[in-house]
């Protein structure tokens, strides 16, 4: 229902975080459905409980955002820091300045202020900067209205408990942490992107910040070992017995062997012989259920199960989250409070025919929820809200829901059991070892499968003393291994532990380790642009890579947060440790700048080379951008021989090779990501798979006879 | 100042840089344990086999080569 523009007066103006946070709002608030008030070019929404009259309009993530206000494009020290729209500071930002118009005009006749923003710190932020600068300086007497759902229920008694002035401290902690990761990020990023365009008399952004910073250094650091790793070689031995009533697999008891000749003299000692069960156990043991999700336990999670990216989980668990059908998602709580009403969301859930015997299951019994040690002030742990999808959810937001909806299930499940068995086999004087386990109860595993498998390995029934013989030994050899590569959920996992960032940053910082050049690969390997980065940094300015920096300031907003006071001795203090780096940055300026830009260079071309030319096979094929048109495109190499292959590309968005060649033509294959998620294209338009799908006009490109598929060569 | 023998770093000792540097410490430290572990070897075949073993760190791989060479003019 739209209702007719017209003098509204004496509401309550409720600011959310994100127009579809105000919808659900504007619905739950109301008995019937809200009426729409067309505001300028956007809606808000106009809702009447009892004698109360809100209006609900939303922001759309920050509309006001801290920059310098000179607006230098490349000076540096930068210390005077404003708020600013955010669409004056950023070109791509310019469709915020309706929103900021919005709210200047609700607030105009508006008798009273609700924040009603996710409450953390950014939303904090967000709700605290739209009443300060677009409702002008309405903040302090704003009531603050905190949900961890967006559910009917819970937002009503959001609204009927809103108070004044309850979260001061966390927008005051909230705007700290963005003046102080201005100050190290905008400082330090120009000083090193100055130093190596004087090298180099090219302009080509190096970033570093505070959370930035240790992250990066995590994944050189990890980078250097593998490159300097050699490996060192070692013998497992494994042998195969037969007791009277099966066979049993034996490991030797010195798990590594480092010396040969001691690995066969085993073998020689020990295989056709008779050896003797020294040892028997069978114990029973158990295992608890998983704690409910915190956001890095799902993003962990998702990564494992499904290979989710961090920053995907995030935008999908936001958009499950902006449905209602999950709690909020940035949360660190492993904690389930007992106020939520578990018997109606599993009467819910049981609704949907692929949850319904679980669910039914759970109800008949007592529900007692396990819990993890970590607590979050805000939020409890993630849960479905049992409210039904109105629409099913697009496929990979309805895996997570899937996973968020087991896991749920799992941790009111019995421990699972095991009896597990422990047998030592003496031939002369070597040991060797079996070790098995039975599952006696599943316990919470059936409720999380199919994301939890049981193996089961039993062991054979055995007696001490009984004799087996040993019918083979297998010697193996083996090299150490150099330690795993970080993945992006393994990197985060780094991250939570050390306590380096936020929840809702973690994810954003290692994808733009990515978009900067310095790393590559599901498996990060830091370029050549990162190791010089990190060491420049180590040289001048170490504190931006040690954790233990943003720890201490980790520990100092949340004091803030607590107090609401000690934000200018926190900010002096970045100032300071800003000036410092600054000085040594430049005091070294061309030797710094000569590193990075070479190995930014380097960056570039691997970053442009897209493979061998399909076409004369024998030229590379490189992303170019165009002197005459400033437009991007593919060409080969050997262009000045003759070579006319090219393609165009798509002139927005961030492009990446994947190494990967096209099943169909073989022309390469490319990542492109325009806004949050990322999909692979074929770059050759004449490229089957596409047929009927060409442009008319397009460019001719000669398609090569397809080959087999796979890595390109 | 001159540059690493095996990267466009500015080279501290010996010709390499820094991480090349390191690099031919722990390949120099790894050999001991590969003569232990096959009871005998010579430093050849020790580079010969870390050069063609993929565990092997790729900084690893460019002073081997370079030992390697220096160690067969040796020969």
């Amino acid at each position: 229902m739209r209702s007719p523009p017209g003098p509204l007066q004496d509401y309550v103006l409720v600011v959310c975080e994100k127009p579809d946070a105000a919808r659900r709002i504007a619905s739950a608030l109301s008995d019937q459905r809200p009426s729409v008030l067309p505001v300028g070019s956007l809606d808000a929404y106009s809702v009447k409980i009892s004698s109360t009259h809100y209006v609900i309009a939303a922001a759309s993530g920050h509309l006001y955002t801290l920059a310098d206000p000179a607006n230098r494009r490349r000076a540096y020290p930068v210390l005077d820091m404003a708020w600013l729209p955010t669409h004056l500071a950023e070109k791509r930002a310019a469709h915020l300045a309706r929103r900021i118009a919005l709210f200047r005009q609700l607030s105009e006749r508006a008798s009273g202020f609700v924040n009603a923003c996710d409450y953390d710190l950014e939303g904090e932020t967000i709700g605290y900067n739209v009443l300060r600068y677009a409702c002008g300086g309405r903040e302090r007497g704003a009531h603050r209205a905190k949900f961890s759902t967006l559910t009917p229920e819970d937002l009503r008694t959001a609204f009927r408990d809103a108070a004044p002035g309850a979260s001061a401290g966390l927008a005051e902690a909230g705007r700290t942490r963005h003046a102080v990761d201005f100050l190290y990020g905008v400082n330090l990023s120009r000083a090193l992107s100055e130093a190596a365009r004087q090298a180099s008399q090219r302009y080509r952004t190096v970033s570093i910040g505070r959370v930035q910073g240790p992250t990066l250094a995590y994944v050189v650091e990890r980078e250097v070992v593998i490159r300097g790793f050699v490996p060192a070689p070692y013998w497992t031995i494994v042998a195969l017995a037969q007791t009277q009533t099966a066979q049993l697999r034996l490991k030797y008891a010195e798990a590594k062997v480092d010396q040969r000749a001691r690995a066969f003299a085993v073998q020689s000692e020990c295989e056709g012989q008779e050896g003797v069960v020294t040892e028997f156990k069978r114990q029973v043991s158990s295992e608890s259920p998983p704690p409910p999700f915190n956001l890095g336990g799902l993003q962990h999670e998702a990564h494992r199960v499904f290979g989710f990216a961090p920053s995907v989980t995030a935008a999908l668990a936001e958009r499950l989250y902006l449905d209602a059908l999950i709690s909020y998602p940035r949360t660190d709580s492993q904690k389930l409070p007992a106020s939520i009403n578990y018997p109606a969301i599993l009467l819910n859930l049981g609704r949907l025919p692929q949850y319904s015997s679980e669910a039914e299951e759970l109800r008949r019994g007592p529900l007692r929820p396990r819990e993890g040690p970590k607590t979050d002030p805000a939020h409890p742990a993630i849960y479905p809200t049992g409210e039904l999808p109105v629409r099913p959810p697009e496929r990979d937001a309805a895996k997570l829901y899937d996973l968020i909806v087991r896991r749920f299930f799992a941790i009111f499940g019995a421990d699972a059991l095991y009896e597990r068995g422990a047998a030592e086999v003496s031939v002369g004087t070597n040991r060797f070892f079996a070790r098995g386990r039975r599952v006696m109860r599943v316990g919470w595993m059936r409720y999380y499968r199919p994301y939890v498998t049981v193996d089961e390995a039993a062991l054979p029934p055995l007696a001490v003393g009984e004799r087996v013989r040993l019918l083979r030994v297998d010697v193996t050899e083996h090299v150490a291994q150099p330690p795993l590569r970080y993945e992006a959920a393994t990197l985060l996992a780094q991250m939570e532990g050390d306590n380096i960032g936020t929840k809702a940053t973690r994810a954003e910082i290692i994808r733009t380790l990515y978009t900067r050049g310095y790393v590559v690969g599901q498996q990060m390997v830091a370029t050549e642009l990162a190791l010089a980065v990190v060491e420049t940094m180590a040289q001048h300015t170490p504190a931006i890579i040690s954790p233990s920096l943003t720890r201490q300031m980790e520990a100092e907003l949340d004091r803030i947060a607590e107090s609401g006071e000690g934000s200018e001795a926190v900010i002096e203090r970045a100032m300071d440790q800003v000036m410092r780096s600054i000085g040594s940055i430049r005091s070294a300026e061309l030797s710094v700048g000569g590193q990075i830009s070479t190995a930014a260079r380097a960056v570039a071309v691997a970053q442009s080379h897209l493979g061998q030319c399909p076409v004369c096979r024998q030229g590379q094929l490189h992303m170019i951008r165009s002197r005459q048109t400033g437009k991007r495109f593919v060409g080969c190499s050997r262009y000045a021989e003759g070579c006319r292959a090219s393609a165009p590309l798509p002139q927005r968005g961030t492009i990446r090779p994947t190494a990967r060649a096209c099943q169909t033509c073989r022309w390469p294959v490319v990542s492109v990501r325009l806004g949050r998620f990322p999909w692979r294209l074929c770059i050759n338009p004449e490229c089957p798979t596409k047929r009927g799908r060409r442009r008319p006009g397009a460019q001719h490109v000669p398609v090569p006879v397809a080959a087999s598929g796979g890595a390109l060569p | 100042m001159t540059t690493c023998r095996a990267c466009t770093r500015s080279s501290s000792e010996d010709g390499w840089c820094t991480y090349h540097l390191t690099a031919r410490r722990n390949l120099h430290a790894g050999f001991p344990l590969w003569q232990e572990a096959y009871g005998g070897m010579n430093f050849g075949d020790y580079l010969g086999r870390l050069l063609a073993l993929p565990e092997t760190g790729t900084w690893v791989k460019e002073v081997a080569e370079a030992e390697l060479e220096a160690w067969r003019e040796g020969e």
